[in-house]
């Protein structure tokens, strides 16, 4: 008689750890992994920028509308004030960082003073340091208004910008001058007289620029697509071209590019953003695009000169630095580390890189 | 206090693994073969001599061993325990007629049951007597009782060193206390009561472990141990935190205890269920990041593969590659790599199949601890906890759940 080998079944204990498993994967499944692409995106690129110029921390903030936030400081070459722009897609909240402890590395968040605007330019808003220096901040989101908000307590100018009331499609941005001057550029589409129309103003260097931008009557601008224009973008005056980075109504995004010297009178060529909106623009005449946390530097023509992985390390400006007499490109990083489990507050760390415009391609990736 | 509550489910659930671990049958072993007989003889007089007993059921050419039972102990324990087939227990003392009278009686070491039982009488015996003739009736119901007890020679083949031993917590029979080795003629043969059921287990270099019941019904009952030779490589499919699949391979190493183990925990693609939460936009339940994360490691299993719940322990080593969009692949400049440990169990539900679970932690050395944090402030992170240094961030616990198929 042959007898074969046979296993014994566990049957409870199986029962047990199949029932361990199902109640282990249901417990853990609002985990999140300990990564943030753009933050590490950032990383790779801060290694190159070196050491920040300045950076600061700041304890017992809150949580509240910093998972998009971000510092502007004025164009100095060691900032003791900024501007925490709160990005919350439909509103921006500001709060005023009044005092930075440079030696230290401490900065204080003033909760008391903050407020909000409502924001209908979705990534497109503008919130631009003065030029020359001083702790103002230029900032647009909205077709009919600006405001100048002083950074150390908040206090702002409202402005109608640009003149006309009528709605419809508008694009601004802020482009540095070689020096400590920049040129605003506006565009708007009447939607009473069907007219596209754009300003610049050169050689801005801070104030109100109020009455620079009275566009009705301004220039009209030949743009026969100008209806399409649905969605808001970023509007440049970089060289001697003026660039509209928008969306239309079709869904697709586009960019516009007119010669300055024709813009009234001959229509723009159109390029497809092949590496995201246009974010800026150098006063070299180069562009800035920006695309899933990386962004292009682009020629004139928008031909991808090399690209370097952002994340959360923002571009806010270009500035001139008067001791080298150079030009220097300016991002900031922000972020929040939460220190309470059961509060929603933490420490806050704000970071800013500068590196010449001249070397800007030394990030390339 | 979603947190602690799972919390407390992750603790039930590691202290139910731990515990099905522990009480996880172990292997035993144990020996013997041959008719062994206890003999014991007390009371008093000349024929009260346990020595002149043994000597004469030595004398019997049917029985091979004769074992005196300890003084003060219960011969049939003392008998079973080892392995015994019969216990002769023998009772003297002197008349007042002056005669000596030895009271004897045979019996079944398993049961207890007295197979026999008589009375010596006569004049006060000499040593002489005692060696020739005082103990014939004893030995010979001895003799008489062993087909009622005895064992026969069964055949048990299977593949030369071959260790077979009975199983642990259960009751051997007449299976032998020791481990009985299959020679290099691939048979053996043993003595064993039949009829009989005898639990068996046999382990083999270079196979896994089988275990059995032997129902040796008949004379000449033969059994055949199977092998089955371990098969090396093993897939791992496992749900890393029970959200991301991961995938990997496992080389097994060193006779079935330790393995060596690579493949790819992936963040590409898993599920994200979080709570709705007043004004805050319920992120989708697929969540996808760039990040996958390579790794080797080692680990050794605490139990044969034949227990009920196998548990084991990993080390393993493992780098974060980013797949950032429209940038080549690289290591992340955050946390380049990560150390993960773990203690698991698994438990077989085929031949090829089992399922695990693990929990264990993971410390990424060389990274900057404040960035990781950093990483993790804008998300529900579930039931996990961190501690963070500098340059270091330690994440814990690590749950994963999964199958493994062996090839």
């Amino acid at each position: 008689m042959t007898v074969s080998a046979h296993r014994q079944n566990g049957v409870a204990s199986g029962f047990i750890a199949l029932m361990a498993i199902a109640v282990s994967a249901l417990a853990a499944s609002c985990w999140h992994p300990t990564f943030d692409p753009m933050l590490s995106a950032s990383e790779a690129t801060v290694q190159k920028l070196g050491d920040p110029t300045v950076y600061f921390t700041a304890e017992n903030v809150q949580q509240w509308g910093l998972d998009n936030a971000w510092f502007l400081p004025p164009m100095v070459d060691t900032p003791a004030v900024g501007l925490l722009v709160m990005d919350m897609g439909a509103k921006l909240a500001f709060r005023s960082i009044p005092t930075i402890d440079t030696i230290n590395h401490t900065g204080w968040v003033n909760t008391a003073s903050g407020f909000e605007i409502p924001n209908t330019m979705s990534d497109a808003y503008l919130a631009y340091a003065a030029p020359d220096g001083s702790s103002n901040a230029f900032v647009s989101t909205h077709i009919s208004e600006a405001q100048i908000v002083q950074m150390s307590d908040l206090s702002n100018s409202s402005m109608v910008l640009p003149g006309t009331n009528t709605q419809g499609s508008f694009g601004i941005g802020v482009v540095a001058e070689s020096g400590p001057t920049a040129t605003i550029a506006c565009y708007a589409y009447d939607a009473l007289s069907l007219e596209p129309e754009y300003e610049t103003r050169t050689a801005w260097s801070g104030g109100t620029p109020t009455t620079a931008f009275t566009i009705d009557p301004g220039t009209v601008l030949a743009f026969s697509s100008a209806a399409q224009v649905t969605v808001p973008g970023k509007f440049l005056a970089a060289g001697t071209y003026l660039y509209l980075s928008c969306g239309l109504s079709d869904g697709s995004r586009t960019i516009f590019r007119w010669a300055l010297a024709t813009a009234d009178t001959i229509e723009p060529i159109q390029y497809t953003e092949d590496y995201g909106p246009l974010i800026g623009a150098l006063s070299d005449g180069r562009l800035l695009a920006e695309r899933d946390g990386i962004i292009s530097v682009l020629d004139a023509n928008l031909v991808r000169l090399f690209k370097f992985p952002a994340g959360t390390l923002r571009f806010v400006h270009e500035r001139y630095d008067s001791l080298n007499a150079r030009m220097k490109v300016v991002f900031t990083r922000t972020f929040f580390v939460k220190t309470s489990t059961h509060d929603d507050i933490g420490t806050l760390k704000v970071e800013i890189y500068e590196i010449p415009t001249a070397d800007l391609a030394n990030l390339a990736d | 206090m979603r947190y602690r509550y799972r919390g407390r489910i992750l603790a039930l659930v590691f202290n139910t693994i731990a515990a099905l671990a522990i009480v996880a049958p172990i292997p035993g072993y144990s020996d013997d073969e041959g008719v062994r007989v206890m003999a014991r003889c007390g009371g008093s007089g000349a024929a009260a001599s346990q020595v002149s007993l043994a000597a004469a059921l030595t004398r019997s050419d049917r029985l091979d061993a004769i074992l005196l039972a300890p003084a003060g102990a219960d011969i049939v324990e003392e008998a079973a325990r080892t392995s015994c087939e019969l216990a002769v227990d023998v009772s003297s003392e002197t008349l007042p007629s002056g005669e000596a009278r030895s009271s004897w009686s045979i019996l079944d070491t398993l049961t207890g049951a007295v197979l026999a039982q008589g009375v010596v009488e006569g004049p006060e015996p000499s040593e002489r007597d005692l060696a020739d003739f005082w103990w014939i009736p004893v030995v010979g119901a001895a003799e008489a009782a062993l087909p009622k007890v005895t064992r026969t020679l069964v055949r048990i083949d299977g593949y030369p060193g071959t260790v077979i031993t009975g199983q642990a917590g259960k009751q051997r029979g007449g299976l032998a206390e020791g481990p009985l080795v299959i020679p290099d003629t691939g048979s053996l043969e043993i003595p064993l009561r039949v009829p009989g059921t005898y639990p068996w287990r046999a382990t083999s270099p270079g196979a896994y472990p089988e275990r059995g019941y032997f129902g040796a019904l008949e004379q000449g009952a033969s059994m055949i141990i199977p092998r089955r030779p371990i098969r090396p490589w093993t897939l791992e499919a496992g749900l890393y935190m029970g959200q991301f699949p991961d995938f990997w391979a496992m080389r097994s190493l060193g006779n079935d205890q330790w393995f060596l183990r690579f493949g790819l925990t992936q963040f590409l693609f898993g599920l994200y269920l979080v709570d709705e939460q007043y004004l805050v936009q319920t992120p989708s339940a697929v969540l996808s990041m760039p990040l996958v994360q390579p790794g080797v490691g080692i680990g050794g299993y605490l139990l044969p593969k034949d227990a009920y719940l196998r548990p084991y322990w990993s080390a393993d080593v493992f780098a974060r590659l980013l797949l950032l969009h429209d940038l080549s692949p690289r290591l992340d400049t955050i946390a380049p790599m990560g150390i993960g440990a773990a203690l698991g169990s698994e438990w077989s539900i085929t031949e090829r199949a089992t399922v695990f679970l693990e929990l264990g932690a993971a410390l990424y050395p060389f990274c900057n601890g404040f960035l990781m944090a950093a990483s993790r402030s804008g998300y529900d992170s579930g039931p996990m906890a961190i501690v963070y240094g500098t340059v270091w961030f330690l994440e814990l616990p690590v749950l994963r759940v999964g199958a493994r198929f062996t090839l």
